[in-house]
């Protein structure tokens, strides 16, 4: 069979890329009028998983820093909003910029210490910070409401808003965040900082001396990506209208982990696959057993990481360049 | 007075089980350059071993040298079968395989023994020596013996045994070792069976003061790694001195600064690595070197 | 007054004394070799002017510059470029990425603008886009533009380091060893190269290497380290001449 190759930036190219976001556009349109509002629920928590898959790939994927940290963060977003909504009646719509922006700040004072030494000690420290979120939440009880959490009540969300029901506004507010965060990441990556952090993790000692500033880049972007892990918890809110320090422990970051290694770290479309996997497997497994869930997840992890560390996208990208080759164009001067 | 000396004793009591899963770190951090972050995960299971042992009728002691045994034996088999492909891979890799190794360990112990607390029988008897108004439990007592022993032992090991001296040459250097005849691959098999089976005695010695779940040591593993990081990472001595150092200093903490108590304790070990991080990176007795260009 | 100035640096490691009060000066325009048997401190040197080793002493002043109280990611920002002796790219980037990766320091782009894609993020990157493609063009490369960097042969990738340098647009110009692993018509267009793109770029070159043929025809002037201390520096003639330059090589590898 010949082989077909397709050059980037052709019409031909725009026409299938076109096409294939058509489409998935109208199946993301679609599945909330097609689907149970269980169904969709279960969605929208799978965006809200690759949300924080997302944020952690920004971490890791990109500057090759490790963050156990990142289940603290989405906690911090979720209690933000929760607190603000919950005790002291704030629109949830502007508790989204206040999420954002404490866990920005809380991100750097995290990235500022962290920089100073390699991944080793960074792992430590955000561990250390993902098993501290859960005992700290319980001791500020008089804000958090302790070990029984805090909730915002349902009426602060219409019953009907333009027409659709509650599961299904939620749906496309997650659904538009998430178009518009994944595209400010993707720019971000694509672009003069993108480079340097990918630099920087490839090879710093080189890197600083085109003029990158590791420290400047590592702290940036750790709190680029606390934010967007913040405001994938503060929409968690939103779906769950509850927090409570039992769903913000280790376990959560490391599901990350593993949404990030089954998507294939440093890929953004891989975040999706991620978040997926996060929401449906242990959904399936807890079915048959409570722990089938982590031992799935912990031997997948292990596989993958030996055998094909790109993840399944990796995998995807492997079989379709069996079927066509896509091309950069030839680079000449203009 | 007495409250103090009370914190100390408290302190040096679980201060020796963060020394002993610190000493399984650094022995292992030493002699591959890896660190295990499933090293907490792995002593609760041995300590799940152990009860099983205990449960099945064995008596308590026979329960937990055997399931030292065992873990000596399950450790080495996790080294080649988990980590030994990951071993020259990138930091990143290595991290995030023992994080799924930890995620593992603990939902397999979760299906077999449910995660509901369980009790550990006492390993010392009950009671204590009373000096004055303080009393030192046989507990604490045992414990720090123990964890004298063990630093002992390893340290009679790594001197006047061969596979000691063989170790210590392959944290040295792994490529020489190879050139001059060592069995590199062994020699890590075997160091990494002996971390698990001190993590499994921290782990087990742990368990009646702790009680049984699969999260136990989850803290103790954070201490646990504030110690080593603190003592130095490729330093035993030091990982001994940092674990008892950090037991006392958490529980004096918690019992004299009321803002902290007993919710707040688990910041301690977070800002001894962020100072160790910050103002001595090699830690208290570990090496310092300077990067190749 | 000259470009470059070193001055009286030592540098020692544990028992090693890998500088020791090595002086010599570059005047603007100049190729100057910079040779000496293998441990002689030359990487050394480089790396203290590139700010990533601390001399115990001396100084180093690069035009009003004191190199060794800038830090290191202002390095690139006072006029200095350099490549690396084991090759310093970054693999999963393209090479024309690289290449843009070299421009850093010139470019502005940050977090918000890029997030934004604003209209001067978009120039910004178009034009950089550009300046590398040109570069490529002028060092053959265009045709792996777009390849990752991982896996191409050897002396692609020397280019490619070099050509990173260029893109930093400096006026100091430090080469360490970019003819190893070379051919030996590699070497000798690397050498027309070099001199090509002095003239291009008005830069000034400090050229470590040991490919003797090259350094000797393209240096204006050359200085030859052995064991940390300068044992000659003069023209090409002068230093291949030099008793101690002789020596030096002789007791160390018999060619
Ligand atoms: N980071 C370092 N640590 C210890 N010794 C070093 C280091 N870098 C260089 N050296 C030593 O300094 C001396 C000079 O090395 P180098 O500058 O690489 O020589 P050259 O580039 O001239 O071959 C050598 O003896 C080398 O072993
Ligand atoms: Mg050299």
């Amino acid at each position: 069979m010949a082989k077909t190759t397709i050059i980037r930036g052709t019409s031909q190219y725009r026409s299938i890329v076109t096409v294939g976001f058509a489409l998935l556009g109208l199946v993301v349109i679609l599945l909330p009028f097609v689907m149970s509002g269980f169904r969709t629920f279960q969605f929208t928590m799978a965006l809200l998983w690759a949300l924080g898959v997302l944020s952690l790939n920004m971490l890791t994927g990109w500057s090759g820093q490790i963050s156990l940290g990142h289940s603290a963060l989405f906690g911090l977003g979720s209690y933000t909003t929760c607190i603000l909504v919950g005790t002291y009646e704030w629109n949830p719509l502007l508790t989204i910029p206040v999420a954002a922006l404490v866990t920005f700040i809380f991100g750097i004072m995290i990235g500022i210490p962290a920089l100073r030494l390699a991944g080793l000690y960074l792992a430590l420290m955000t561990l250390a910070i993902g098993v501290a979120f859960t005992p700290v939440i319980r001791r500020f009880k008089e804000h958090t409401g302790g070990s029984m959490g805090i909730s915002i009540k349902k009426k602060v969300f219409p019953e009907e808003i333009v027409g659709l029901n509650l599961d299904q506004y939620l749906y496309f507010l997650v659904v538009i965040f998430a178009v518009v965060m994944f595209a400010l990441a993707r720019n971000l990556l694509k672009s003069r900082v993108g480079r340097a952090i990918t630099a920087m993790r490839d090879n710093e000692i080189p890197a600083q001396t085109m003029g990158i500033y590791p420290a400047r880049y590592k702290t940036l972007i750790f709190a680029t990506s606390s934010m967007f892990a913040g405001i994938a918890g503060a929409l968690y809110a939103f779906v769950i209208r509850f927090s409570a320090p039992y769903s913000f422990t280790l376990t959560l970051a490391i599901f990350f982990l593993a949404g990030l290694v089954v998507g294939g770290i440093g890929t953004l479309a891989g975040a999706v696959l991620g978040g997926l996997f996060i929401q449906f497997v242990p959904y399936y497994a807890e079915e048959i057993n409570q722990s089938l869930a982590g031992m799935v997840f912990g031997i997948i992890i292990i596989v993958i990481m030996v055998t094909a560390p790109t993840g399944v996208l990796g995998l995807i990208k492997k079989v379709r360049a069996r079927v066509v080759t896509v091309a950069d164009p030839p680079v000449v001067r203009n | 007075m007495t409250k103090f000396f009370q914190l100390v004793i408290a302190g040096i009591e679980i201060g020796s089980i963060y020394a002993l899963v610190a000493l399984a770190i650094v022995i292992i951090y030493a002699s591959t350059g890896l660190k295990n972050l499933a090293q907490g995960e792995m002593a609760m299971f041995s300590a799940f071993i152990a009860y099983q042992f205990h449960a099945w009728g064995l008596g308590i002691w026979l329960a937990l040298i055997l399931a030292i045994l065992t873990t000596f034996v399950l450790g080495m088999g996790v080294q080649q079968v988990v980590l030994k492909p990951v071993q020259d891979s990138s930091l990143l890799t290595v991290v995030i395989v023992t994080l799924g190794l930890f995620l593992g360990l603990n939902s397999v112990a979760g299906f077999i023994w449910g995660y509901m607390m369980l009790a550990f029988p006492a390993i010392f008897p009950e009671g204590a020596v009373e000096i004055g108004s303080v009393g030192i439990s046989y507990a604490a007592i045992g414990v720090f013996a123990v964890l004298l022993a063990c630093a002992g032992a390893l340290f009679a090991l790594f001197q006047f045994t061969k596979i000691g001296l063989a170790m210590r040459a392959v944290a040295y250097n792994k490529e020489t070792s190879m050139l001059v005849g060592v069995q590199v691959n062994r020699v890590i098999m075997v160091g990494f069976g002996l971390a698990a089976s001190l993590g499994a005695v921290g782990g087990i010695f742990a368990a009646p003061k702790l009680f049984l779940d699969p999260f136990m040591m989850l803290t103790v593993l954070i201490y646990a790694l504030a110690s080593a990081a603190f003592g130095g990472l490729d330093s035993p001595l030091g990982a001994v001195i940092a674990g008892l150092f950090i037991g006392v200093i958490e529980n004096l903490a918690g019992g004299y600064i009321g803002f902290i108590g007993s919710d707040l304790k688990i910041v301690v070990p977070l800002v001894i690595i962020l100072g160790t991080l910050l103002f001595r990176p090699q830690g208290l007795l570990g090496r310092k070197y300077i990067p190749r260009v | 007054m000259s470009l470059l100035e070193v001055s009286d640096i030592v540098v020692r490691f544990g028992g090693v004394t890998a500088l020791d009060e090595a002086s010599f000066t570059i005047d603007e325009g100049q190729i100057c070799g910079l040779i000496g048997p293998n441990g002689a401190g030359k990487t050394t040197l480089f790396n203290v002017i590139s700010r990533l080793y601390t001399a115990d002493s001396g100084s180093v002043r690069f035009g009003e510059h004191d190199v060794l109280a800038t830090p290191p990611h202002k390095i690139a920002g006072i006029g200095i470029a350099r490549t690396f002796q084991n090759l310093g790219l970054f693999p999963s980037n393209t090479v024309l990425q690289n290449v843009m990766i070299g421009a850093h320091h010139r470019t502005k782009t940050e977090f918000l603008q890029a997030m934004f894609r604003t209209p001067a993020a978009r120039r910004e990157e178009r034009e950089t886009r550009e300046l590398a493609i040109e570069i490529l063009n002028d060092l053959n490369l265009a045709h792996v533009a777009n390849s990752p960097a991982a896996g191409l042969p050897y002396g692609t990738l020397k280019r490619i380091e070099l050509a990173r340098a260029v893109a930093a647009d400096s006026k100091l110009l430090m080469l360490d060893e970019p003819a190893s692993g070379l051919t030996h018509s590699e070497v000798e267009e690397l050498g027309e190269t070099i001199r090509l793109l002095r003239d291009r770029y008005d830069l000034t070159v400090l050229l470590v290497e040991h490919h003797m043929a090259m350094v000797m025809s393209i240096s204006d002037k050359v200085v030859a380290l052995d064991f940390g201390r300068k044992i000659a520096e003069g023209t090409p003639s002068e230093v291949q001449n030099d008793p101690a330059v002789i020596e030096a090589y002789l007791g160390v590898e018999a060619s």
